[in-house]
């Protein structure tokens, strides 16, 4: 593994954090590690399962326990270990420094409350103030987040506005108390093609009015490509490759993200079948001992009943497969490629 | 999204509760049951200033009449005016039954939320106890409590109301539970909001349609229930009018006196009625998967 000396203030640094689901069995998140810095893009994809949802909510202390339970691990945020503290002082992060956008806008919102008290209750929790003072915040809020009137949609609740609306209304109650981290989990995933560019534009607009750094979970490719500073691709609980966004489309050395790449539909392609990843995902209760992927993997070896580490090809360029870089384990492929 | 630019601002906007209540007057059982209900209420609340006899005035001259000009409703055994007394059992009887079911859900309810939200142990011995409770019928329960408590009509609204009260722990506690399951509740904790703001805005107003459609079902159980401890001489203490006392005494002068019984007999019916019928309609209007 190659040494590099920490660059300084990472804004969040994740070390080796595992998540089991009752006391036995195999981890369900394993050995995750995870850094990124102040106004970056983190993305981590992956397909569904692949506990990529889980490490955002272990982060936010919003993880069901029991029956799920933090193996282990450390998540330094401005200094601070997560997962040492009290649930006052989490609290207090939670929605302050530290915001989460959620996957279903449809129904994240409270339906008995309207969207101003909603945000208000919100900024009045962190900033304190009248309840005038937190409408102000909400009403200049949903300004920012681009909401036609603005004054109005205020006093209405959320059964009376659409999903693309909601997810606005989401991403502005997030961004009320000036976050320095946001998480988002899937925020486009259950809206209109045409709406989740909206809303991509929106949050990267956002991110760089606001310096927020933007840990972004999703499963599109496409997304991850447009927003990405740092990508880290997951598989089955497990980080199987990280780097730059232009390391990882340049030249994906995993063969699960070659896989995830080639099973992307291209404009103009229209010949011949989408390529697909043969096999399914292991299952949380049978997760193979090794290598999660060896079973799917075409270039498996018996080498790969061995856990391979997260190895540095340089530049930050991390892969856990014993055949990386794939240039050298097969010559022949440099040359294809 | 760009049709909403186009709404006028002074636009009248949908809003649940007008929904509510546009299904509520779209239901001719529930208006009728609306009716009965405030038909009682307006009589027990004009009681006082009615034109009537005292409901306790006896009159040695018209003993056991029946009804006539002077005594619409008749008399009874000691010449007291029945129309009187209904109307003043009335306030007796809405009284006892808005009373105890307030104690009911003032106990009931956060009893139950705080089973719901706490879980482990708070959960299990809340709800053990409000089995053992449920274990035991509700009338014999409210008869146990009412003799235990002391015969008056205060008493007899504590016991009802402690009767009824695992009913609203009950369900106040599974109507917890499934909202916090909801995906807002974990938007909630996302933004750092504390118990007390999770509880008050987030859980009550969500949980409160189902326990507002028990509480009208219930305090037509709370009205039987009064008239029932008052015909055994457990709840209101004569000459104190009752319905439920009237129908005591009217027992022994069922074949001289039948709109002794009568009356009281018809009113209890039409209240219970009345409760009922809007019980159903506001479950009716409330169910979001409603037509």
């Amino acid at each position: 593994m190659g040494e590099r000396l920490p660059e300084p203030h990472p804004l969040l640094q994740v070390t080796d954090l595992s998540i089991r689901i009752g006391s036995v069995g195999e981890n369900l998140v394993d050995g995750v590690s995870l850094r990124m810095n102040a106004g970056e893009t983190l993305c981590i994809v992956g397909e569904s399962g692949c506990g990529k949802s889980l490490t955002a909510l272990a982060l936010m202390g919003l993880l069901p326990t029991p029956p799920l339970r933090l193996m282990s691990g450390r998540a330094e945020f401005g200094g601070q270990d997560l997962f040492s503290l009290s649930s006052q002082d989490l609290n207090h992060i939670r929605g302050g420094e530290m915001a989460m956008i959620f996957q279903e806008p449809m129904t994240s919102l409270n339906p008995a409350l309207t969207i101003g008290e909603q945000i208000a209750e919100s900024v009045r929790r962190h900033r304190g103030g009248t309840r005038t003072e937190a409408l102000d915040r909400a009403l200049e809020m949903l300004r920012r987040v681009r909401i036609p009137a603005p004054e109005k949609r205020l006093g209405e609740y959320p059964h009376q506005m659409s999903g693309g609306m909601r997810q606005r209304a989401m991403i502005a109650m997030a961004l009320a108390n000036d976050p320095r981290l946001l998480i988002a989990d899937e925020p486009t995933t259950a809206l209109d093609v045409t709406v989740q560019q909206q809303v991509l534009d929106l949050i990267r607009a956002l991110q760089a009015e606001t310096g927020a750094g933007l840990v972004l979970i999703t499963h599109d490719l496409g997304v991850v490509a447009e927003m990405a500073d740092q990508v880290a691709v997951m598989y089955a609980g497990r980080i199987v490759e990280s780097g730059p966004v232009a390391a990882i489309f340049d030249d994906p050395q995993h063969p699960y993200t070659i896989g995830l790449m080639s099973s992307m539909p291209a404009l103009g392609a229209r010949s011949g079948r989408l390529v697909t990843i043969p096999g399914i995902v292991p299952p949380a209760n049978a997760m193979p001992k090794g290598c999660r992927f060896a079973a799917r993997c075409p270039f498996a070896m018996p080498d790969c009943a061995k856990a391979p580490p997260l190895a540095d090809l340089g530049g930050g360029h991390r892969v856990a497969c014993w055949n990386a870089p794939l240039e050298q384990a097969f010559p022949a492929m440099a040359v294809a490629g | 999204m760009t049709a909403v630019t186009n709404i006028p601002a002074d636009a009248p906007l949908p809003r649940r509760r007008s929904r509510v209540w546009q299904r509520l007057r779209g239901n001719p059982s529930a208006l009728f049951g609306g009716a009965l209900v405030g038909f009682f209420l307006l009589i027990a609340i004009l009681a006082p200033i009615l034109p009537l006899p005292g409901p306790a005035a006896t009159d040695w001259n018209a003993i056991r009449k029946a009804p006539s000009v002077a005594h619409w409703l008749g008399t009874d055994e000691l010449g007291r005016d029945v129309l009187s007394r209904m109307v003043w059992g009335a306030q007796a009887s809405l009284l006892a039954g808005v009373v105890s079911v307030a104690i009911a859900m003032g106990i009931g309810i956060p009893l139950g939320v705080m089973a719901g939200y706490a879980r482990g142990w708070t959960d299990a011995v809340i709800s053990r106890v409000t089995e053992a409770l449920l274990a035991a019928p509700f009338l014999i329960l409210a008869i146990a409590l009412a003799a235990f408590l002391g015969p008056s009509l205060t008493n007899a609204m504590i016991a009802i109301g402690l009767s009824a009260m695992p009913i609203f722990i009950r369900l106040a506690r599974g109507q917890t539970l499934q909202v916090m399951t909801e995906d807002y509740m974990e938007s909630a904790r996302a933004v750092g909001l504390g118990h007390g703001v999770i509880i008050w805005r987030y859980i009550m107003p969500n949980i409160f349609p189902p326990l507002l459609v028990q509480a009208t079902l219930a305090i037509a159980t709370a009205i039987i229930t009064e008239a029932s401890l008052s015909f055994l001489g457990l709840g209101q203490q004569p000459p104190a009018p009752s319905w439920g006392s009237m129908l005591n005494t009217a027992k022994g002068f069922l074949e001289q006196a039948p709109w002794m019984a009568l009356w009281p007999g018809v009113a209890i019916f039409l209240v219970v009625l009345g409760f009922n019928l809007l019980g159903d309609g506001l479950r009716d209007a409330l169910d979001p998967k409603g037509s």
